[in-house]
């Protein structure tokens, strides 16, 4: 196959290329390979688990040009975009109608899905879900306030947070959302085997399509019924492509929210002069928010292919080449952000890349931000002594997720 | 100088250029400049007033992952354009 021959010349000519991804060994920040990448080989080879080889890109300024460049494409169906996780032919087409929608696509396909969805994620309808949000964030944590100490503040706050969030947007049954966090794992954990991921793709698959299809019998007002209303005016989604876009939201919606709660709650108690700048000042839970989410970036690196030769970062990259860009390096380059590992809330950086950047920056982001204000600021307000239960660095930290995390948050009071 | 004529121009003007036909709905702008932006019912970019100073606009327009936003060398602004890019395979 032509596009790949260009990677049989690099590695010919570079010998060894390094595994993708990178490990992590200090709990809060990236791999440490990152540092060096930025100043000595900004854009550099890297192998993935399938052997293919791919471009990693790991400056502020290269990443944020490339996601904007319309020569590099999301096309989910390229057989050079670098998968970080090993996949069967079944999972592909599992998972093959969530890359028709939003996600893997370009322009001019991108632009008018990811209309038909915005007036639903706008600041607006994010500030309208306060309420619910607070009452279930206010349920978790009576529940705990109530129960034995330690406890796992994953089991009790950090999941069921965004779990009910994202059964309420799209308007499934919130008894269901146990699926929801099963799927979420095994989708996302790179250490779950090839065969256990199809089981569970496909389990998805088939519950999202009898909730679509109930949705096109009976439209109902929440974000999924008000597709199939607006579809039926303005085709643009067939049912497949209904399909992958609620299984696509699901799953993005869910596991990244759950992260940055877990995350957020330890980096926080970790630093604690800056968790009392929060906890003395609400108004400044906001840009607390936005430093949290560039410090531990959960979404390390998204895949990408060249369509078109590129220069950048000193090199050029082929077309038909797969690119990764790190938002995990990027959100830590001392270039634009200054002492990028000291965790500061007042540093007011709205500009890191946390949610991406481009045509497929986070839709849910403003939610987001919603959620783990209200949680924070609920939290540490309900309970002010609340201290980690073990070390850190004794934690279960989800190194082998393609979503940073933890699997679980022994905290007491 | 508004309105006035272009050719001899004393000094180069920016532009606030809003395309909302290039919007997707992040919302950045609402975030960090509420006093000048705002989302319709169908999430696009809204400007909340004219004229426009563009250094006021300035953090948005950097915040603006899609290219809705732009500064432009120009006469004063802003422009608003509300053609549906998407049309033109925007790229």
């Amino acid at each position: 196959m032509t596009v790949n021959s260009t990677y049989a010349a690099d590695a010919a000519s570079t010998g060894e290329a390094p595994d993708f991804p990178m490990p992590r060994t200090c709990p809060f920040a990236p791999a440490p390979e990152y540092v060096g990448l930025r100043a000595e080989a900004p854009v550099s080879r890297v192998r993935v688990p399938d052997g293919q080889l791919a471009w990693l890109v790991t400056r502020y300024a290269d990443v944020r040009r490339l996601l904007t460049d319309p020569r590099v494409s999301a096309n989910r169906f390229h057989p050079n975009l670098p998968l970080t996780e090993p996949v069967t032919p079944q999972t592909r087409r599992n998972i093959a109608a969530v890359g028709r929608s939003l996600i893997g696509l370009d322009q001019p396909e991108h632009g008018p899905q990811r209309r038909m969805l915005i007036g639903d994620f706008t600041l607006r309808r994010a500030q309208e879900m306060r309420p619910h949000i607070q009452r279930t964030v206010d349920e978790c944590i009576d529940a705990i306030l109530a129960g034995p100490k330690p406890v796992d503040l994953v089991a009790a706050l950090a999941l069921p947070v965004p779990a009910s969030m994202i059964t309420k947007l799209l308007g499934m049954p919130y008894e269901d959302r146990d699926l929801i966090v099963r799927s979420a794992d095994a989708q996302l954990r790179r250490t779950v085997s090839a065969e256990q991921r199809q089981q569970t793709s496909s389990e998805l698959r088939a519950y999202v399509d009898r909730l679509v299809t109930a949705k096109e019998a009976e439209p109902t007002d929440d974000l999924l019924g008000r597709l199939v209303v607006q579809n039926r005016q303005t085709p643009l989604f067939d049912h497949d492509m209904l399909v992958g876009l609620a299984m696509l939201l699901l799953v993005a919606g869910f596991e990244t929210t759950a992260s940055m709660i877990s995350l957020g709650v330890a980096g926080l108690l970790e630093n604690p002069d800056q968790l009392a700048v929060v906890t003395g000042d609400p108004a400044a839970m906001g840009l607390a928010v936005e430093e949290l989410l560039r410090y531990f970036t959960v979404v390390d690196a998204l895949p990408r292919v060249a369509t078109a030769d590129i220069e950048v970062g000193g090199v050029t990259v082929r077309a038909g080449d797969g690119l990764l860009l790190s938002f995990a390096s990027a959100n830590w380059d001392t270039d634009v952000f200054p002492d990028a590992e000291v965790l500061d809330v007042h540093r007011g950086a709205r500009h890191h890349m946390a949610f991406g950047y481009g045509i497929h920056q986070c839709i849910g982001q403003n939610l987001a931000r919603a959620e783990l204000e209200i949680v924070f600021r609920s939290l540490f307000t309900r309970i002010p002594g609340l201290r980690l239960a073990e070390e850190l660095d004794g934690l279960p930290f989800r190194k082998e997720s393609n979503i940073y995390g933890l699997d679980r948050l022994p905290v007491t009071w | 100088m508004e309105g006035g004529d272009p050719v001899g121009a004393e000094e180069p003007t920016t532009t606030l250029v809003v395309s909302r036909g290039l919007c997707i709905g992040a919302g950045q702008c609402v975030l960090s400049t509420p006093d000048l932006f705002d989302q319709s019912e169908d999430g696009r970019v809204l400007l909340r007033r004219q004229p426009v100073d563009t250094e006021e606009a300035r953090v948005a327009v950097d915040l603006c992952p899609s290219g809705a936003l732009r500064l432009a060398a120009g006469r004063s602004g802003p422009v608003v354009d509300d053609q549906d890019a998407t049309a033109k395979g925007w790229g």
